[in-house]
């Protein structure tokens, strides 16, 4: 040990420590915003926001949709994605004829996107 | 180890004794020394309070002779009222700084822990003279870090005249998230420390009332955020005495 105060300064902080004063940083980040961007900061926090490639066709065609149904465009796929999701879980959606190897290292397969019904 | 803040309040006993507990419960034997006149060791775990320091230190009394245990390879050297009279007599006598290491020389323990009292006196001196590492409990307040500072300037003192104690780590205690002093103090802690700051204790009423009911805080509130921390976005708990007791075992690894 070293220095005035008996203890030699360690320079990297515990993990733990270093998350707390994190949160600590990003409440006063928060505290600094008006209210109104405090609330849009809170709102995009709780998002999960992805990047998804789509054909240009099936974008215009959600877009079409969601404008049609007054809903958002992110809440429009999220809602088909929950319905198709359930329904392929329970065999009712076959990918099979829509599979075609890959020369990818990561991926077996490519699944095409089949043209609007 | 040495458990040491000369500011009073900050957490010295509820940490000696769940730290000592939960070593014993990962199969070590630890022997907890009282060097606190007020003898809250042996109520923390719901044992008499005795003279068994001013026994060995005075009356020269084998070490096995004045311990009581007081849970499954868990002893204490409890303290009471006539510590004071053993500090007293200490004052009195010859190389009085060593007088403690020599008395716990062979004890016959993976691990001695001594609680001291919150005050810096001979036996405050002789407990870091007798120790191979200092834990720090500390509050997030300035007077609580103004007595970290003190201490740490004592130990550097000794260490000029051949003692040995090494900073373990500083333990902040009864860390409540929600008030800006926290913040502002931990983070000049962990500027002034940086990994010395261990995790902190989070504020938790059942550490206070552990005692009233002769249990330690591992058996009255195991599951408690003093024991296990508080959750957290990334880690699945941040802090707590489980923690602490990680830290701890890397030090003495």
């Amino acid at each position: 040990m070293t220095g005035k105060a008996g203890a030699g300064r360690r320079s990297a902080l515990d993990p733990a420590v270093a998350e707390i004063l994190g949160q600590f940083q990003q409440r006063d980040r928060l505290a600094a915003l008006s209210p109104a961007d405090r609330k849009r900061a809170w709102k995009d926090r709780a998002r999960n926001r992805v990047i998804i490639d789509m054909p240009v066709n099936l974008e215009a065609a959600l877009n079409q949709a969601a404008r049609r149904e007054g809903v958002s465009f992110s809440a429009l796929v999220a809602f088909l994605a929950r319905h198709a999701l359930g329904q392929w879980r329970q065999g009712q959606i076959d990918l099979g004829p829509y599979k075609r190897p890959s020369r990818s290292m990561r991926f077996e397969f490519v699944l095409q996107v089949p043209d609007d019904d | 180890m040495d458990i040491a803040n000369q500011k009073g309040g900050v957490g010295k006993t509820t940490t000696a004794v769940t730290l000592a507990q939960a070593l014993t419960l990962q199969g070590r034997r630890v022997l907890l020394v009282d060097l606190d006149p007020q003898g809250h060791v042996a109520t923390a775990l719901g044992v008499e309070k005795a003279d068994g320091l001013y026994r060995l230190l005075v009356d020269h009394e084998p070490l096995p002779a004045v311990v009581q245990p007081a849970r499954p390879n868990l002893d204490i050297l409890p303290s009471n009222k006539r510590t004071e009279a053993a500090k007293r007599h200490l004052t009195t006598v010859d190389f009085r700084e060593r007088a403690l290491a020599e008395a716990l020389r062979d004890a016959p323990y993976d691990l001695i822990i001594l609680d001291c009292a919150p005050s810096f006196d001979v036996l405050h001196v002789a407990a870091l003279a007798a120790s191979d590492f200092l834990i720090i409990p500390t509050r997030l307040d300035h007077l609580a870090i103004d007595g970290v500072n003190e201490l740490l300037a004592s130990v550097g003192q000794m260490r000029q005249m051949g003692g040995h104690a090494e900073l373990a780590g500083i333990l902040p205690t009864f860390f409540d998230r929600q008030t800006r002093e926290t913040a502002e103090q931990m983070r000049s802690l962990a500027d002034a420390f940086g990994a010395y700051v261990w995790p902190p204790i989070p504020q938790d009423t059942r550490a206070r009332e552990a005692p009233a009911y002769g249990q330690t805080l591992l058996e009255y509130a195991p599951r408690s955020a003093a024991v296990m921390g508080y959750p957290s976005e990334h880690e699945a708990r941040i802090g707590g005495y489980l923690a602490a007791l990680a830290r701890l075992v890397d030090v003495l690894a």
